[in-house]
């Protein structure tokens, strides 16, 4: 075997075991996406003042399931995910800066492949865990909330800085989560 | 068990129902024979059929409710139902009604599965001699962003001749399955992933597919990165003669549903070139995962491109030359290897363990000695004094120790002396050092005398000064010339004369002639005799300050 296979392997066959702590750890990669995030746009919210809503975080149900490193690893992917589609939306401002846009994007694709290698690459059917199900759900309505949010203020800068905001806190959520399955 | 059958294929075909099996028989999907097609409704329709219902029946529990996938129903088993819905915690009248409405609508009960099956994915072929190209849409609408983007794909594929099948797993839509048989016909069905949640999806209709037949020029092979110094593809190609052209693609383009076959980059420096290796390393400015692919041309016809090459700069971390700093001591050096790339954001997980072969010599010889260290900082020691020995160094993975290795470092000489010229200039430092503020310290203390003499005359010198007046007669007793007293006792004789006459002024004049004297010698006197003064003023005063 060539060393360029070698190591995923390697990596499968170690996090397929129970103690998957060296592929999974995301916490440096989180910390960039959050830097980059700040750092994209440097747009006043004073303006946007009247365009901020709530959007109903689910905090009570993530923190509520007891989460296990497996349920984690499902949430911490699903608001990956989410993120990734948010921004890889064509109608991002023009204004923010393109290229950290694009480090961004590139780093979070980055993530959710390193979760999905370490998850395992079990194909067939399995029991659901349905710990991770109340949670998961309620994030995805947690998202569609905002993406109906984006498209209801036709994607006007304002509503972009208002989700960018609250994306951040998602970012810090998920370096919660993922530092606490580290310890 | 009845199942829909026939079909007109892919299209936009007539809905219709399919029938499931009753509740009690746990789904099996993926088990109709080979070539039975299923109806041609994608997950849309079905689920549009779904999402007229689904409000109707939980408008109650509001609108998030209705447009969540119902995943506990996935194997319609009456347990299965009776844990509808997960996460709300409902009455038990409409929990009644709802499991009612369920078993009871047998032939509806599609919706359901709809809403809990993920659908079969479109699927369309694009065939080349010795590959097909898949391009998938997601099962859903695209304006339900319920499903999102989630999505990877598997499939299986086959020749339509024999019962071989492969399975692929993680396909992206715009994949292309490599190393077929040209003019060969093949069958593939694809289902949707979620790989997270470790949930499929239902098999889209099997497609056939001729490939074409055998291209005149063959597609660049055995497509490689190498990272040793720069990022470099590399290929082979059989004929002479031809130029190349490479491109690239940042990978998350394959994770968004539109199509990305416009993303394509052709890497500057290789837009026609001879040699069979491309350097990109300029191309990649974002940490990330990108994909390459090699295109062979002899001027007039151009191959298919070659399969694509996936490259992930975590794990392909470049090993550029690295450099040293060498510090000589008695009898050895101490190195330290300084490796530019590694950076503290790759988690050191996914970098190869890197070991380090040292060479090095004495610069009148040309004997080489090599070391293998593991460390970055390290010492080469036993080396003789006074000698000019040099060094280089390269890294090196720890399992490949013949090839893959960086550049080796520059060369950096240094001679072996002893340490103490050193320390003895550190002692002379310290002795001026220490001098100086001696130095320093005497300056001061003068000044302060200075500022003090200049600045704070005492105001005692007047009554000294008195002292030194009422002394003065006895002083003149002591120095004072004969004219002068002559005079004065003439003039005083003159005076006791003329006494009775003026008295007073001819005193005055004996008075000032005396203070005259008695002042010319007091000068004298006075500078000498000021600073005893002064000491005793000092005294006086400090004596009154101590008091």
């Amino acid at each position: 075997m060539t060393s360029g296979t070698f190591l995923p392997v390697a990596l499968v066959l170690l996090c397929s075991s129970t103690l998957c702590s060296l592929g999974c750890d995301l916490t440096q990669g989180l910390l960039e996406d959050f830097s980059l995030l700040d750092q994209m746009s440097t747009f006043s919210l004073v303006p946007c003042w009247k365009d901020r809503t709530n959007f109903n975080f689910p905090k009570e149900t993530m923190e509520g399931s007891q989460l296990q490193r497996e349920n984690a690893t499902v949430i911490v992917h699903e608001m990956l995910q989410q993120v990734f589609t948010i921004f890889s939306l064509n109608a991002t401002p023009v204004a923010w800066n393109q290229t950290q846009l694009i480090q961004l994007l590139s780093g979070l694709d980055q993530q959710l492949e390193e979760l999905e290698t370490c998850v395992g690459q079990d194909v067939e059917w399995e029991e659901l865990s349905l710990g991770s199900e109340n949670p998961r759900l309620a994030l995805k309505s947690y998202f569609q909330g905002i993406s109906q949010y984006l498209q209801g203020k036709e994607y006007r800068r304002c509503a972009w800085e208002i989700v960018r905001v609250e994306i951040r806190k998602i970012f810090l959520f998920m370096s919660k989560i993922t530092r606490k399955l580290r310890d | 068990m009845r199942e829909g059958s026939g079909g007109s294929g892919k299209g936009e075909g007539a809905e219709r129902r399919r029938l499931l099996p009753r509740p009690s028989q746990p789904l099996q999907l993926g088990s109709l024979p080979r070539g039975y097609q299923f109806l041609p409704t994608p997950g849309a329709s079905a689920k549009e059929v779904g999402a007229s219902r689904v409000p109707a029946l939980f408008t109650k529990w509001g609108p998030r409710a209705a447009s969540e996938e119902r995943s506990p129903l996935e194997n319609v088993t009456p347990r299965a139902v009776a844990t509808l819905p997960p996460a709300r915690t409902m009455s038990s009248f409409s929990r009644a009604a709802v499991l009612v409405l369920l078993v009871a609508s047998g032939g509806l009960s599609h919706f359901s599965r709809a809403a809990a099956q993920i659908g079969p994915p479109e699927v369309q072929l694009e065939a080349e001699d010795t590959s097909i190209i898949i391009n998938i849409s997601p099962p859903g609408t695209i304006n339900s962003s319920m499903w999102a983007t989630h999505f990877t794909y598997s499939l299986v594929i086959w020749k339509n001749s024999s019962s071989v099948e492969e399975t692929r797993h993680t396909v992206y839509s715009g994949e292309k399955i490599n190393d077929l048989l040209p003019e060969t016909t093949y069958c593939l069905k694809v289902r949707a992933r979620l790989p997270i949640q470790k949930k499929s999806g239902s098999y889209s209709p099997t497609l056939c597919i001729n490939t074409t037949a055998q291209h005149k020029l063959p597609r660049p092979e055995n497509v490689e990165v190498d990272a040793v110094n720069n990022y470099i593809l590399k290929w082979n190609y059989p004929y002479e003669n031809m130029n190349f052209q490479v491109q690239y693609l940042l990978g998350y383009y394959k994770r968004i549903p539109s199509d990305y076959s416009d993303k394509w980059k052709t890497v500057s420096d290789c837009k026609r070139i001879v040699s069979r290796h491309c350097d990109f390393s300029e191309e990649i400015t974002t940490d990330g995962i990108y994909y390459l692919r090699v295109q062979a041309s002899n001027g007039t016809i151009t191959s298919f491109w070659s399969a694509e090459r996936k490259f992930d700069t975590r794990i392909h971390t470049r090993r550029g030359p690295p450099s040293i700093v060498v510090k000589p001591h008695k009898d050895s050096l101490s190195v330290y290897i300084n490796v530019p790339g590694e950076s503290e954001k790759k988690p050191t997980s996914q970098d190869y363990p890197l070991i380090y072969e040292v060479i090095y010599w004495e610069n009148a010889s040309n004997i080489e000695n090599k070391m293998i260290v593991k460390q970055k900082l390290f010492e080469v020691s036993d080396l003789k004094p006074l000698t000019l020995y040099c060094l280089k160094v390269r890294a090196l993975l720890d399992n490949e120790k013949s090839s893959k290795g960086s550049q080796f470092s520059n060369v950096e000489c240094s001679k072996i002396t002893p340490d103490e010229p050193k320390k003895t200039w550190i002692i002379v430092i310290c002795f001026i050092f220490v001098a100086g503020l001696i130095f320093i310290a005497y300056g001061l203390k003068r000044l302060q005398k200075l500022v003090k003499y200049v600045f704070y005359p005492s105001c005692k010198p007047p009554s000294n000064m008195d002292e030194w007046f009422s002394n003065q007669p006895l002083k003149n007793l002591l120095v004072t010339s004969e004219e002068q007293t002559e005079s004065c006792i003439i003039e005083k004789a003159n005076i006791i004369v003329l006494e009775e006459t003026n008295q007073n002024g001819k005193n005055d004049v004996c008075n000032k002639q005396d203070n005259h004297d008695s002042g010319n010698y007091s000068n004298e006197d006075e500078t000498s005799s000021n600073k005893m003064t002064e000491e005793k003023l000092e005294q006086e005063t400090m004596q009154l300050e101590t008091v």
